[in-house]
């Protein structure tokens, strides 16, 4: 177990070189710069802001330097809580650069911001949002699967997997402003938008977590449907187990396999935030920074964002191998 | 008084190409600590009949049209549906054909072997564990202590089913239905795993259901033997008349065919045509187009199994009204 979790560990080392790589000769290649939508700058200030950031390196050079950086050293997880004279206490400060040693470098487009403080600022917010996004896609899209797959081919299957259906189908920036009709503008419970009382957060996580509870459900109903044609599912029954034992005990473990597998990725992009979610109910989350940075050129940002991204997609993955080890006793650590 | 009386029992399927019948009007009785065999070939209804009497076919689509199963005073066809939970698994219990795919991939052998002793019976986990060693040590596994703790796929074909025995025979029931359960398995462990059923009934005195297309192991292995053909028995009796003394043209073309039996060199026999549809509803004896010697009145004369002397029946028109060496079979 250890050696398979250190083993795939040393494997995130080229697979986030290689996206780093990619990434940075693809930004560098788009036409522009990170100052070249500044109005009414002189050239000689725009050729001084280049070179204060390197920009008038070779781009080999520049990338050289950004990899340098972005080596870790001096982590220091001591730091992690910071006494916070506002709050009057310790309060958790989300560092790259305290837990991993990791600098992702200044961001270009907001002056005197790094790009470590700008994912420290809104990664909370997205993660927080996809955390209760999560909760609801398992714990309305298990059951609805388990129970449409108990009931195949009656009311109890059609019902819930034609909602998953309209779920599945109808887009998040459908959903959400529907949502916010409803609940915000004419019953008047929440806010239409923003980020300021813990209400807030309910119609963005709906709207996100519905949308991947559809396919929750779908994936759950499958997967049981599956295993409840087994033999061994006969095998139980004919032992005289009771049908709740038949379902939950024999067959629930089976039938979430491939739940587990749509997890890794489904985690990864629920937590690390939605561009069009954040967007429409105005979150101050780390979605929209992916999109925003491209428009802008600004190069660390993107680079900082996609790296941050794939590093989640690398653990949800991991930790999904880990689960479906436990879950299936065939699969082996390698 | 017999143990297991099953009356009439008809089973049917209703599918989109219509109503399979695929138990029609079967009836038999078993009596205590013998072993009864269902011989036919696929789709004659030999699994089907044993797994409407524990109301393990899948309703919908199928469904009990008639009939009695009289276990103890319950009739299991119609008996509450927690009524027969209380037997399956406890008074009777069942072994299947494939052992690879008949045992829970996803939890331990302990949990599975421990599961009828824990539902049926008032006993702790630490005893009814116990009791799961025990069980194992007796079907022949050796460190039974060590590979309780297994998962089915660290175990062999043969060891599967060794386990399988060992989970059915778990409670003590007072029947097995053992369906086809050496089928999947190569001939010597086939052997090994007839033997352990045999000596296993032997200790604990249950009644076996035997199901199987393999003549050659009711022969030595089966009391009496039930022939089924389309849905119906065709013909009972006791093992030794059947093989010897056998009085139905399917029986006959069956014990034709099996390989050893014939000449070598010669072309091996085989009753031509195909098994019949059992969407269709028969007038007549359902074996009418493939049998060797029918007869005019056979297409449309219903069968019915009629005894030609005790623990012998025949449902053949001929054999019931004429004297076997004229029928020349």
């Amino acid at each position: 177990m250890f050696k398979f979790v250190l083993y795939r560990f040393l494997q995130v080392i080229p697979v986030l070189l290689a996206i780093a790589t990619m990434t940075f000769f693809m930004v560098h290649a788009a036409p522009g710069g990170p100052f070249s939508q500044e109005r009414n700058v002189r050239p000689e200030i725009l050729e001084k802001m280049n070179e204060h950031y390197g920009l008038n390196d070779p781009v080999y050079v520049q990338y050289w330097n950004y990899l340098v950086k972005l080596c870790p050293n001096k982590f220091n997880p001591l730091k992690l809580f910071v006494y916070d004279e506002y709050e009057g206490r310790k309060v958790f400060n989300f560092n790259l650069k305290d837990i991993f040693g990791i600098d992702l470098g200044p961001s270009y487009k907001y002056e005197g911001r790094t790009v470590n403080g700008l994912i420290a600022e809104s990664f909370p917010v997205s993660m927080k949002l996809g955390v209760v996004a999560l909760c609801i896609a398992l714990f309305l899209g298990i059951p609805a699967g388990i129970i449409a797959s108990i009931g195949k081919n009656t009311a109890l299957d059609y019902v819930p997997m034609s909602v998953a259906m309209v779920g599945i189908c109808l887009p998040t920036f459908v959903m959400g402003p529907t949502l916010a009709l409803i609940f915000g503008l004419w019953l008047g419970w929440v806010n239409v938008s923003g980020w300021f009382t813990w209400s807030d957060i309910i119609l963005p996580s709906l709207t996100l977590g519905l949308y991947y509870a559809a396919y929750v459900a779908r994936l759950t109903r499958g997967g049981m449907l599956e295993i409840l044609s087994q033999d061994f599912i006969r095998t139980a029954r004919a032992k005289g187990l009771p049908e709740t034992k038949v379902v939950f005990k024999h067959s629930l473990k089976g039938g979430l396999l491939p739940v587990v597998s749509f997890m890794g990725p489904a985690l990864a992009g629920m937590i690390s935030g939605s561009f069009v979610i954040e967007t429409i109910f105005q979150i101050p989350g780390l979605g929209r920074h992916f999109i925003n940075s491209a428009f802008n050129r600004d190069y660390t940002m993107v680079l900082g964002t996609v790296l941050f991204y794939a590093s989640f997609i690398i653990i949800m993955n991991l930790l999904v191998d880990i689960v479906q080890v436990i879950m299936n006793p065939k699969l082996k650590y390698e | 008084m017999p143990l297991l009386e099953v009356d009439n029992l008809t089973a049917h399927f209703h599918t989109r190409n219509g109503i399979v019948r695929a138990v029609d009007g079967v009836s038999f009785n078993l009596e205590q600590g013998e072993t009864l065999g269902i011989v036919g070939e696929s789709g004659s209804g030999k699994s089907v009949t044993c797994y409407s009497m524990l109301g393990l076919i899948p309703q919908p689509p199928g469904r009990i049209e008639s009939g009695t199963a009289i276990f103890d005073g319950t009739d299991l066809l119609s008996c509450q549906k927690e009524a027969l939970r209380k037997i399956r698994g406890k008074r009777i219990s069942m072994i299947f054909q494939d052992p690879m795919t008949s045992l829970n991939p996803y939890l331990r052998v302990s949990t599975q072997l421990i599961e009828p002793l824990l539902i049926h019976e008032k006993i702790d986990k630490k005893e009814a564990l116990k009791r799961a060693i025990s069980a194992l040590e007796e079907v022949g596994i050796q460190d039974a202590p060590k590979r309780v703790h297994f998962y089915p796929h660290e175990f062999s074909g043969g060891m599967r089913q060794r386990v399988m025995i060992a989970m059915a025979l778990i409670t003590h029931p007072e029947i097995l239905i053992a369906d086809e359960p050496s089928t999947a398995l190569d001939v010597t462990v086939q052997a090994q795993i007839l033997d352990l059923i045999k000596s296993r009934q032997k200790d604990l005195g249950t009644a076996v259901i035997f199901i199987t297309h393999d003549l050659a192991v009711v022969a030595g292995f089966c009391d009496r033997v039930n022939v089924m053909y389309a849905g119906k028995i065709v013909e009972s009796g006791v093992t030794g008349e059947i093989y010897y003394r056998s009085r139905h043209p399917y029986t006959l073309s069956l014990l034709k065919s099996i390989p050893s039996l014939q000449k070598k060199g010669t072309e091996l026999y085989t009753i031509p045509g195909m098994p019949p549809d059992l969407s269709n509803e028969f007038a007549g004896c359902p074996f009418y187009e493939r049998c060797p010697v029918s007869k005019d009145p056979c297409a449309n004369t219903p069968t019915i199994l009629k005894e030609l002397q005790p623990d012998h029946s025949t449902s053949c028109l001929r054999y019931q009204q004429e004297d076997p060496a004229a029928i020349g079979m």
